[in-house]
């Protein structure tokens, strides 16, 4: 894995349930997204993997807002202060359909805002149109580093 | 009443008698003068005229005298007497002589030398005075000699020269006739030609005061110059006026004279008859102006009279003034005055009494909202004092007028907001209003309350007119408001982060629930028989609904605590926008809308997008058993003035004795296998509606659709 590099095909996924983790995995396996899958379980955590200096730019990063230690928001706002991670495609993943979240996360340049279905169907369906679009369609920003 | 001052009608007279008198009397006595000059020139010429006759009478007279005494003096006998200077010659015998002397015997005849003096008697008549000659003769010796009086009688000489008893012979000798003065027939011949009244004197002009009245000597006439007509007094004191004339040929003088009195005479008489005349038309003139000035200041009289009963206050007085055309015209414009000052006057009173029963009204009216007023009134003074307070003071605060009265404002107030109190009643000195400015304030029994009070000064009168009430209990209850607020402000944060926990932490086991039910379908499905997969199909289908619930619940929580922002909305458009939505969703459906254009609402647009979008799907809903469905939206009239927004459909409607149940959470009206739904939908829109200050309604029965109308404002 070459650091900064954007085509290691990396997901970072930023989630605290394990069984929102297993669903996830399960929905992403489902839609045949073979992609590997760093899944980084509170926001102290992730930030240290995606600030280390020798991390590696994944090419998708979903991240929870309600998680342990370092919420969701916070991960975000540290994120965008990092030149390194300032461009980093970043789509919340989340329960929640609160306004104040949907705002804040765009506030701070998240790139998009799931949520999560209760339904699993929709949830695969979800899943397989982020994939589509941000792991085939989209062009991520060239590292500037 | 005037005592003092003369009417007009007395002083009227009084002025014209004055005038007329001047005016006459001067008249009289200037045709008084005019008379008495004209008569004065008259009598003047008549005396000239008289002197004259009598001067030429005389003239005549004295040239007959001298011619007879030349040819006298021319007879031959004369002339040798003369000649013989008298000696041995008798008087008888110069015959001529004699017979001369005989017809004429007051005179007699004397002989003269040529120096003069006397030399003998020529002749004696037999009447002829005894009176001597003159003993010698002044030069000349010819002429008319100067009168002589002697024993009462005037007498005097005509001398002429005796001629030579030759003509070489010069005359050595004078003749002289000496006789008296005048005969009776001459005076009578003479008075009868100057007058009875006038009288006639002969004098000498040399002015020796020899005066004689033809004959008898008389008093001496003025020495004057002769031709002028002069005024003298005699010595009985009569007044005269005669005029001197002399007489040709001789040294006489003629005065002839006529007492002042006779010749001015029609002068006195004049004025005589002139005085009654004049006085009588005087008075005459006077009781005319009487009489008319009577009918001229009778209509003033009534005029004042009226007037002071005006002034007395008596407007029905009014004057029926004769038939001169100023006066009656006065008179008009007196009653026409009159009667605008009536009128006027009445006006006033109305207006005064109107005006009286205004205040009166106004008094009352303010004495009893005073007395009713249920918020503290006053009246206070600059003093800081008390004057009238109204009852509402003992009801709110125990205190009476009696208790208040001169008392200070600040000795009632509480020690902790006396500084603030007195800044306030220093404003209110400096002219400033105050209002609603708080302090507490000791009532009788000694607590203290809170007073709200509002002041305005009157600085002319010193006086602080305000009004106040007692604010203890909005006091009490702002502060539970305040309290209430503050705990409301943290029911809600608790429901803010309820609903956060809900939305994050509520929906996850549910999507693990379903999620793993699905993967346990999918993974082992070949372990599992019907009942098994339905069991999982029940499990997922209950997560399912449980997760709808949940988002229904957050939305409808979401309604609750939103802001509401108030702007144009376009319902029109947002209802065709769900209608596209809704027809994509189920192509296959066909569905008839009739949607009104340009309805515009006044409101919070995305709540409105959320209660437009329940009413909407509700309708495609209910009608998704219809062969043919119709949804119409648009504004109905709810009556003669009211608007309201309706959605209605031909869907499966509902009973109307559940209608109250239609708008509450939870609350379904048809089973959900028939219809799915949560029952928290119509709750949502009820409570937009609502938070808008609308209402909802809806009219429907059984299987013939339904119709929901709401409005926006409270109506």
């Amino acid at each position: 894995m070459i650091p900064g590099s954007a085509d290691s095909r990396l997901i970072v996924l930023v989630e605290d349930n394990p069984d929102d983790e297993a669903l996830t995995l399960r929905a992403l396996r489902k839609n045949n997204i073979a992609n590997q899958v760093i899944v980084l379980h509170d926001g102290a955590e992730a930030l240290e993997f995606l600030l280390a200096p020798d991390a590696p730019t994944p090419q998708l990063v979903l991240l929870d807002l309600k998680l342990p230690r370092i919420d969701g928001l916070e991960v975000l706002r540290r994120l965008r202060n990092e030149p390194r991670t300032a461009l980093l495609p970043i789509v919340v993943l989340t329960s929640s359909t609160e306004e104040r979240d949907m705002l804040e996360s765009y506030r701070r340049h998240a790139n998009s805002y799931i949520r999560k279905p209760v339904d699993f169907e929709q949830f695969i369906d979800a899943v397989r149109q982020l994939g589509l679009y941000w792991l085939v369609l989209n062009q991520i920003a060239p590292n500037d580093n | 009443m005037r005592s003092n001052d003369w009417s007009l009608r007395r002083r009227l007279p009084l002025l014209i008698f004055s005038l007329l008198a001047i005016l006459v009397v001067s008249f009289s006595w200037m045709a008084y003068f005019e008379v008495k000059r004209a008569l004065l020139t008259s009598g003047s010429d008549r005396i000239g005229a008289a002197g004259r006759q009598v001067v030429e009478l005389l003239g005549q007279s004295a040239q007959m005298r001298l011619s007879e005494a030349k040819r006298i003096a021319a007879a031959p006998e004369v002339r040798e007497a003369a000649a013989a200077r008298l000696q041995g010659i008798e008087p008888e015998l110069v015959e001529s002589v004699n017979a001369f002397v005989g017809r004429n015997p007051l005179i007699s005849i004397w002989l003269y030398d040529h120096n003069g003096q006397l030399m003998g008697q020529l002749a004696q008549g037999e009447q002829a005075p005894s009176v001597p000659p003159l003993q010698a003769l002044n030069q000349p010796f010819t002429g008319v000699s100067p009168l002589r009086v002697d024993s009462g009688r005037a007498f005097y000489q005509t001398t002429v020269p005796v001629p030579g008893v030759s003509k070489d012979v010069p005359p050595v000798a004078h003749l002289a006739i000496l006789r008296p003065l005048g005969s009776t027939q001459a005076v009578t011949l003479i008075e009868r030609l100057i007058g009875a009244d006038a009288m006639l004197k002969l004098g000498n002009a040399n002015g020796d005061n020899t005066w004689t009245a033809l004959g008898a000597p008389v008093e001496a006439a003025p020495n004057t110059q002769p031709g002028v007509p002069a005024t003298y007094k005699r010595a009985d004191g009569q007044s005269r006026v005669g005029m001197a004339t002399l007489v040709p040929n001789t040294p006489w003088v003629v005065w002839v004279e006529v007492s002042e009195a006779s010749m001015l005479g029609p002068a006195d008489t004049l004025l005589k008859r002139m005085l009654p005349i004049t006085i009588g038309l005087t008075l005459l003139g006077v009781l005319a102006v009487y009489v008319l000035g009577g009918r001229v200041t009778k209509p003033l009289e009534e005029l004042a009279t009226a007037a002071e009963a005006i002034a007395a206050g008596d407007f029905s007085r009014r004057v029926t003034l004769g038939r001169h055309q100023e006066v009656s015209r006065l008179g008009a414009a007196f009653n026409v005055m009159t009667e605008k000052l009536a009128d006027s006057r009445g006006q006033l009173e109305a207006r005064v009494e109107e005006r009286t029963k205004e205040l009166v009204i106004a008094r009352a009216e303010l004495d009893q909202f005073f007395l009713l007023s249920l918020e503290l009134l006053y009246i206070g003074g600059f003093d800081g004092r008390f004057r009238r307070v109204n009852p509402a003071w003992e009801r709110a605060l125990g205190w009476t007028q009696a208790d208040l009265a001169g008392v200070l404002y600040l000795d009632l107030v509480h020690p902790e907001d006396r500084e603030a109190t007195e800044l306030e009643l220093a404003k209110l000195s400096e002219g400033q209003t105050i209002m609603n400015f708080e302090n507490r304030y000791r009532t009788k029994d000694g607590q203290y309350r809170w007073v709200q009070w509002n002041a305005a000064p009157f600085a002319d009168l010193g006086l602080i007119y305000g009004t106040a009430h007692d604010v203890t209990e909005q006091k009490q209850t702002e502060a539970a408001l305040h309290q209430y607020g503050a705990e409301l402000s943290v029911a809600n944060r608790e429901l803010e982060s309820f609903s956060y926990s809900v939305s994050h932490d509520l929906r996850a086991p549910l999507r693990s629930i379903d999620g793993f039910a699905q993967a346990l379908t999918e993974d082992y499905e070949a372990r599992l028989d019907d009942t098994g997969r339905d069991y999982l199909g029940r499990i997922r289908r209950n997560a399912q609904r449980m997760g709808m619930l949940i988002d229904d619940l957050l939305s409808l929580s979401r309604v609750s605590r939103a802001e509401l922002t108030r702007t144009e909305v376009d319902l029109s458009a947002a209802v065709t926008d769900i209608a596209q939505r809704l027809q994509e969703m189920e192509p296959t459906r066909r569905v008839e809308w009739r949607i009104q254009n340009g309805v515009v609402a006044e409101g919070d647009a995305r709540l409105l997008q959320v209660a437009i979008d329940n009413l909407i799907s509700n309708a495609w809903k209910f009608t998704s058993k219809q062969p043919a469905s119709i949804i119409e939206f648009g504004v109905a009239a709810i009556d003669d003035s009211r608007r309201a927004f309706m959605v209605r459909d031909n869907g499966a409607g509902f009973d109307m004795a559940h209608a109250d149940k239609l708008f509450g959470a939870f609350q379904r009206l048809h089973g959900s296998t028939e219809f799915p739904g949560t029952g928290v939908g119509l709750a949502t829109v009820h409570r937009i509606v609502r938070r808008h200050g609308g209402r909802i309604w809806a009219e429907s029965a059984v299987g013939a659709g339904a119709t929901f109308y709401f409005t926006l404002e409270a109506q």
